[in-house]
């Protein structure tokens, strides 16, 4: 089971961006963190591409496992390509007893079947993405926002109060949406 | 370097203000279990078995003997049915973790459940391998409960050649685990 290490490799712009980012960053503190996040950002699908992880190993010296450490430590960065929504139900206190719950079973159930993984979590710890790369659905401990429970934030947009059916017509248009 | 005293078990020790007090407890004669601490690491101070009672002036605490220094005119002791309780609990929460410790306290089973049968979250092996063996193979991947040491992908074959961990761990984990591809398989195998 020891197969090399698989995937796209590098253009040359990509190794361009990376090396100039580097370079913008270099011996400022922090800057690992400023640099994954860069990354993230560019890349369309919102995640951190393993070859892109190991090309920046190379390049500053930092050992990946470093680079593997922190980028697994924060729920900010994404090691898989994210779909192209994302929705994001608050599983907080004062949301779950307004029933965030509920809404999470049926934003799963109205956008699944899901990518083999099956991230099944528990009733508070989800992250799937569809298997059409569509959407993604995750939860949160807590928006900090409880006054509007209970709290979704779909395309990272907040929405307060939320019911199920406005969620549900909400997911249903994004889905018919048109490139 | 200044030269201390301080009383451990009923017995006045000198020794270098600042050295580690479990250091100077077992050198003078003291049975102190450990889990998490290797001379040759820096990391010390969460296994938390260790710990041994400090009365110093009028204050009385519990502390982590490795990451306590030592200093003049402490009175320690390094067991009391207090600290054994406590050390009797930590080898619980170890277990099926640290069978030689479990052994020694009698523990047979646990009310626990812990998330791998074979890793106890020590950090040795992680930080051995960065620190000592300098192949940066193992790391922590997560935070949390979902906390887990994981091998970088295309590395794990540099285990069987070096081997210098097997020993450190006391769960059996890297034993069982080296030549495996970590690092949340999915996320490589899905580019």
């Amino acid at each position: 089971m020891n197969e090399p290490l698989e995937g796209a490799t590098l253009t040359h712009e990509d190794r361009q961006f990376l090396n100039q980012l580097i370079l913008q960053y270099a011996g400022r503190p922090g800057m690992l963190l400023s640099v994954l996040e860069k990354i993230q950002e560019r890349q369309a699908q919102k995640y951190l591409p393993l070859e892109y992880l190991e090309h920046v190993a190379e390049r500053t010296g930092i050992p990946s496992a470093q680079i593997y450490s922190v980028a697994t430590f924060y729920s900010l960065f994404n090691l898989k390509p994210q779909g192209r929504h994302s929705v994001c139900i608050c599983r907080g206190t004062a949301c779950h007893t307004r029933g965030s719950q509920r809404l999470l079973e049926s934003v799963r159930l109205q956008l699944g079947p899901y990518q083999e993984d099956g991230e099944e979590g528990s009733a508070d710890k989800i992250f799937s993405t569809t298997a059409d790369g569509e959407f993604t659905i995750r939860t949160v401990a807590c928006f900090g926002q409880c006054a509007l429970a209970p709290v979704v934030e779909v395309n990272h947009q907040i929405r307060s109060h939320v019911n199920e059916r406005a969620l549900n017509r909400e997911i249903e248009t994004l889905r018919h949406e048109k490139h | 370097m200044t030269q201390i005293t301080l009383e451990i078990d009923g017995k006045t020790v000198e020794a270098v203000e600042g050295s580690s007090l479990l250091d100077v407890a077992r050198q003078a004669g003291a049975d102190i279990p450990t889990l998490c601490q290797n001379a040759q690491l820096n990391e010390k101070g969460s296994c938390r078995l260790c710990i041994v009672e400090v009365v110093k002036g009028k204050k009385r605490s519990l502390v982590a003997s490795c990451a306590y220094p030592v200093e003049n005119g402490l009175v320690v002791k390094t067991s009391t049915p207090e600290i054994e309780k406590h050390r009797k609990l930590l080898v619980e929460l170890l277990y099926p973790t640290a069978l030689h410790l479990a052994k020694r306290y009698g523990v047979k089973e646990s009310r626990f459940d812990g998330p791998r049968g074979d890793c106890n979250l020590c950090g040795l092996c992680v930080n051995y391998c960065r620190d000592v063996a300098h192949k940066n193979v193992l790391f922590f991947e997560g935070r949390g409960v979902d906390r887990k040491v994981s091998f970088v992908p295309g590395k794990a074959h540099e285990c069987s050649s070096c081997g210098a961990c097997f020993d450190l761990c006391s769960g059996g984990f890297v034993v069982n685990n080296h030549g495996m591809i970590g690092l949340n398989e999915r996320a490589y195998s899905g580019s």
